[in-house]
């Protein structure tokens, strides 16, 4: 096992995420985990957790809770390499990471250079996880939980697999009314026919943990509008 | 092969119902509600289906306003592939219900469509006959076994004398029964799965169905209460009782 240095990060903030993760599913523990396909980029995620069947009680509290941060979905982690790939996209802008969990894309962003990075998440325990992931990355962030609240000019919104619930959808218009270009991650939606966004290019990747998903949802596909 | 499930949103079976005090329908505010128990056995049937090779993807659907969403992806969390919400206000009836599952059978094409026998809250016993009779497809009510042959489906049913075996050819309509199977608990990462599943929205208008009401709930009143029973001094007084004021001996 790595282990890492977390100088930057802090030890409170990381207990109390443990803590709060604990009080959801007993058992659950957290590490910081380097993403395989992103160069040196860690985030703190889900380590050991009951492989057995959760009991009712437990299963609610899973579903109630969203916990989306504890895992870095395949999405996330294509649009984050895609940034490190192409750190122009970014560089020297502003730069919004729509529903960031576990702060993957924002960090990502931060890391190639952009202007200001907001980090948006209706999830307060997700916005905790992303300022301990970005002390851990030894970025700045600003945080948001409210998406309208946020004022100034966007340069780019970057969107990474919020399309599973399809009440999401019309958030694509609003997103190109918001700023100049808009980058989609997504492996949820099969016919994705939405002009004006445009397709790019197809990635494969994993959650982390890997939750073995069906195929399809491995190839992530980019989409883009503006630009 | 593609199975296609119905689930329901019902009161959980823990909770001790009560109707409401002017007595217009049963409380239902603030009363924990969960996937309908035959349905979730239809769910564990679809899924052993599935981990046995014999289907090829499980497709649940719920009835229902935006709240049965916690029971498809409960339903998907037990491991179904994804989920189809038919948005309707209220409790529809099951005529309507079959209506709409018909409607979601001609769009998705399933190869089999399974159900549980009933729903403990209005405890009807109608909806898998009533499509089976919409859609022409043959059915096995009542199943305790389900066993996919080619293109014919052999269904176990619990009737009162013991048991009967039927063979349905594909495309079949099977209800569930109590000792089908007995439905897992979801693991930590089925139910994190779940959560991104595909989920789809559709309106009675999208599956031609006009939502009619041709039921009217006139009362709910609870069962008179049991009065007290009574201690007997010995064998006798019981008998005495037993055969004098209960006339049962």
């Amino acid at each position: 096992m790595t282990t890492f240095e977390i100088s930057g990060a802090d030890p409170q903030l990381r207990a109390q995420l443990a803590r709060q993760l604990a009080a959801i599913i007993p058992g659950a523990t957290l590490r910081e985990q380097v993403l395989p396909q992103c160069g040196d980029l860690r985030l703190l995620l889900l380590e050991d957790y009951p492989r057995d069947v959760l009991d009712a009680e437990a299963s609610q509290r899973v579903m109630d809770n969203p916990l989306y941060w504890v895992l870095c979905w395949a999405s996330g982690q294509v649009l984050a390499e895609y940034l490190l790939d192409n750190p122009d996209t970014v560089r020297g802008r502003r730069v919004l990471d729509f529903g960031c969990g576990s702060g993957v894309v924002a960090i990502a962003a931060a890391l190639v250079g952009a202007r200001e990075v907001i980090a948006c998440d209706i999830d307060p325990l997700a916005l905790q996880a992303t300022a301990y992931n970005a002390a851990l990355n030894a970025v700045d962030l600003t945080l948001a939980a409210d998406f309208e609240a946020v004022d100034g000019d966007l340069d780019l919104i970057l969107v990474a697999d919020v399309l599973y619930d399809r009440e999401n959808l019309p958030w694509l218009e609003r997103f190109t009314a918001r700023a100049g270009q808009v980058l989609v991650a997504d492996s949820r939606i099969r016919n994705f026919d939405r002009p004006p966004y445009r397709r790019i290019e197809q990635r494969e990747s994993c959650t982390l943990p890997d939750l073995d998903e069906s195929a399809e949802f491995r190839f992530v596909t980019l989409y883009r509008a503006g630009g | 092969m593609k199975v296609l499930v119905a689930v329901k949103r019902v009161v959980d079976y823990n909770v001790k119902v009560r109707a409401k005090a002017d007595g217009s329908d049963v409380d239902l505010n603030n009363v924990k509600m969960a996937i309908n128990p035959f349905c979730e056995i239809a769910v564990e049937e679809a899924v052993r289906l599935k981990e046995k090779g014999v289907a090829t993807e499980v497709v649940v659907v719920s009835i229902g306003g935006k709240t049965c969403q916690e029971q498809i992806r409960t339903a998907l969390a037990l491991g179904a592939d994804r989920g189809i919400q038919v948005e309707v206000e209220g409790n529809a009836e099951p005529l309507v219900v079959a209506k709409l599952l018909k409607g979601v059978v001609e769009k998705e094409e399933p190869q089999l469509v399974i159900l549980g026998k009933q729903s403990i809250d209005g405890d009807n016993n109608q909806t898998g006959q009533m499509l089976g009779a919409l859609t022409g497809m043959g059915q096995g009510t009542f199943a305790s076994e389900v066993v996919v042959d080619g293109d014919k489906v052999n269904v176990t049913r619990e009737i009162d004398g013991g048991l009967q075996t039927v063979a349905l050819t594909l495309p079949a309509i099977v209800t569930t029964d109590l000792r089908l199977n007995e439905p897992r608990y979801a693991s930590l990462p089925n139910i994190m799965k779940a959560k991104k599943k595909p989920l789809d929205v559709l309106t009675p208008a999208d599956l031609g169905v006009e939502v009619k009401s041709h039921i009217t709930l006139l009362k709910v009143e609870p069962p008179a209460e049991r009065s007290a029973g009574i201690k007997v001094a010995d064998v006798d007084q019981l008998v005495d009782k037993l055969k004098n004021e209960a006339k049962v001996i």
